[in-house]
């Protein structure tokens, strides 16, 4: 079964509906707590009023380093944010950022609608790193013994800019804060890999500081569509199609591996046979030749998000069932899409669990070939490619443990608990391995689950097949 | 003014229906006429009162879930709910609907001026609800001619199948006039029409002319019903569409 008949089954089972009339209304994406304002509260003992309120930097960010709350399942999971805002103005109507900063700040902060953007202060962020160089040179096991954000850098893990905020926008341009980052890195020969929907990194000064990072740089550009009417729709601030395929083409020229990356893949909306078709001839032109996939994350089940999906005129309901709300459905869609582009002669991995066994790359980002240092080993998405390279054999807690520890262990020990309980499906169900097409717990020993891989079944056609 | 239990039920009708998350179902209310609109606009309800009841003076409209108490009335562009309990008096104001109750009142028009000549009459009793999984979100409708209405439910999360179909042979079975479907509606929509009577006439349209199906009640003096649902379609679109029956 290819896409495409498999498209007009899914249309079968999930409806779209109708309207009596149009239900556009204005959206609240951005649902803000609504902390009080000027308020004061009596002391009783000092006797006196005292103005309660919490301040947010509006100026500057003071954390910039971390180990992602995803490293769970990421292999990539070191983040440097630089800038940062309450609201991005690419816009884009599916991203649930927006709520999430919105909500999270007007929460615990009173000043937060004035921030504007904010970004990080270079050269306290140079002094810090600069504090952490000599990690690079210590011996392997002496890496080892280090955790969190430390072993990450020690390990060459590549850090990703651009995770929690677009770190491209017109302002940088002008502040070039993210250029100074990037300059810094290359100084210290540091990977780094940038997720950004800009043009912006396709101009000289980035490509500069890109090509010259002996430690390697590449950037996801996320593409999600060769319509510039569906762009419009979903990514009403972002550059369009014809800007994005221009800066792919430069940084590919300037030595950057660049990925294409089609995240969120929405059903009967952004794989429409014509659209798809330019869309690989024209990413290809560029020399772009790897592409990394996602399917609509769950964490986007949001009034304001849905409302904003009617407005464009799209049926919400109908591509969030379909592509993620029966992740096993959402899965096998996103996988027989990624063989459309695969055919073509693209390299393509995802991070959806049910489709890693048949990534073509170990590192779901599509850069395992091409960053030289280290990547976090103890995760899901590395334990199902590691249960999947040893087939028939049973792979056990221990067996994948010393795998781990081979390639420089577990970030942290919080995180190999974590990973363990991934591993014996307990945990977060949305980042578990038991997704992952072929693996199939066979046993148990001291530490739980014994896995296998046998491809030969695949849950989610015979879930397929049920319903049909 | 203060408005009966009875009439009191119809509202807790708007709030049973699938509210999308949104909490936003909408009434509106003028002379014998209460109009449910959903927030989604799939679903129009218009409910007739009976002779004794009061009917609404002025024209009203509020979102189901401001509804707090019996007395109600519009002050200055806003409904107001009174509730007085041991000696005090509360008051709840908010805004009123979307829409006026005209406009509301226009856009049944426009649907329930429908000629019926093609559609399938078809009875349904509450009982149905109890074979039906309440989890899965949709119920899908289908038939061919001289059968009987057949009900299918798909669990696209865990897998399985559910189908129902009536019977043949019975005395009022249902027989389809034409072929029609599928067609789909919102599994709580579905239950939510039971809530006032046991017994419902639904009206499917033909095939090829899915637009939207009618639900009308079978004993009018327990309560006058009439719904306009828009059908949930099966074709591969994305593009939200409204109903097409040449307006």
């Amino acid at each position: 079964m290819d896409y495409w008949e498999l498209r007009k089954i899914v249309a079968r089972l999930v409806p779209r509906m109708t309207q009596l009339m149009s239900s556009n209304r204005k959206t609240d994406q951005v649902r803000e707590k609504g902390r009080k304002r000027n308020y004061s509260q009596f002391n009783i003992v000092h006797n006196e009023w005292r103005k309660q309120e919490r301040l947010l930097s509006t100026e500057e960010i003071n954390s910039f380093l971390e180990v992602s709350v995803r490293a769970s399942a990421c292999p990539m999971p070191f983040n440097m944010d630089v800038w940062d805002g309450l609201v991005c103005p690419f816009a884009c109507i599916y991203c649930y950022a927006n709520a999430f900063r919105a909500s999270l700040y007007t929460a615990f902060f009173d000043n937060s609608k004035t921030m504007g953007f904010r970004h990080c202060n270079p050269d306290y962020y140079k002094r810090e790193i600069d504090k952490m160089l000599p990690y690079r040179e210590l011996p392997f096991e002496e890496k080892k013994r280090l955790t969190g954000i430390d072993k990450a850098f020690a390990l060459d893990i590549p850090v990703r800019m651009g995770i929690r905020f677009e770190d491209f926008l017109k302002k940088e341009g002008r502040d070039g804060v993210s250029l100074a980052m990037l300059e810094y890195l290359a100084e210290i020969d540091y990977p780094v890999m940038i997720n950004s929907k800009a043009s912006l990194p396709g101009t000289r000064s980035y490509l500069k500081a890109l090509s010259e990072n002996k430690g390697g740089t590449a950037i996801h550009i996320t593409l999600i569509s060769s319509s510039n009417e569906i762009l419009k729709a979903l990514e009403p601030g972002a550059p369009t199609y014809e800007e994005r395929i221009q800066a792919m083409a430069e940084l590919v020229s300037a030595g950057v591996r660049v990925v294409a990356r089609i995240e969120p893949y929405l059903f009967l909306l952004n794989d429409d046979p014509d659209e798809i078709a330019k869309y690989m001839d024209d990413v290809w032109l560029t020399g772009v030749r790897n592409i990394t996939f996602d399917t609509y994350s769950y964490t986007a089940q949001n009034q304001g998000i849905r409302q904003s999906f009617i407005n464009a005129g799209y049926d919400y309901d109908r591509l969030f069932m379909a592509g993620s709300d029966s992740q096993p459905l959402g899965s096998l869609l996103l996988g027989k899409f990624m063989e459309l582009f695969r055919d073509y002669g693209f390299s393509c991995s995802t991070f959806d669990l049910g489709n890693v066994p048949s990534n073509d790359q170990s590192i779901c980002c599509e850069v395992g070939d091409w960053f030289k240092g280290g990547f976090s080993y103890g995760c899901t998405v590395m334990a199902a490619r590691y249960i999947k390279e040893r087939g028939a054999t049973h792979t056990s807690w221990t067996d994948y443990v010393k795998w781990v520890d081979e390639h420089g262990g577990f970030l942290t020990e919080a995180l190999k608990q974590e990973v363990k309980l991934l591993w014996n499906l307990g945990g977060n169900v949305a980042y578990s391995h038991r997704w992952a097409v072929g693996l199939t717990p066979v046993g148990s020993d001291s530490d739980g689950h014994i896995w296998t891989y046998s491809p030969e079944t695949d849950y989610r056609e015979t879930l397929l097949n049920s319903t049909i | 003014m203060k408005i009966t239990g009875q009439i009191e039920q119809i509202f807790s009708q708007a709030v049973a229906l699938d509210q999308s998350g949104g909490l936003r179902n909408t009434i509106y209310a003028d002379k014998r006429e209460v109009f449910v609109l959903n927030y989604d606009h799939t679903v129009l309800l218009r409910f007739r009162l009976r002779a004794h009841e009061s009917p609404f003076n002025e024209p009203i409209s509020f979102k189901a879930d401001d509804y707090d108490s019996n007395d109600f009335s519009e002050e200055n562009g806003r409904i107001v709910f009174v509730t007085e309990q041991n000696g005090f008096i509360r008051k709840k104001s908010c805004g009123r609907a979307e829409y006026t109750p005209d406009q509301i009142q226009e856009l049944f028009k426009s649907y329930a001026a429908k000629p019926l000549d093609e559609e399938n009459d078809v009875i349904l009793n509450a009982t149905v609800l109890s074979l039906l999984d309440t989890d899965l979100s949709h119920i899908e409708f289908s038939g061919e001619k001289g059968d009987t209405l057949k009900m299918v439910q798909r669990n696209i999360y865990s897998g399985g199948l559910i189908e129902i179909q009536e019977q043949g042979g019975g005395f009022f079975k249902n027989e389809l006039k034409t072929a029609f479907g599928p067609v789909g509606i919102k599994t709580n929509d579905f239950a939510s029409l039971f809530q006032f009577q046991d017994t419902l006439k639904f009206q499917f349209p033909a095939r090829g002319k899915d637009d939207f199906i009618t639900v009308r009640s079978i004993d009018k003096n327990k309560r006058d019903m009439i719904g306009i649902i828009a059908c949930c379609l099966y074709d591969e679109i994305i593009k939200i569409k409204e109903v097409q029956n040449g307006r």
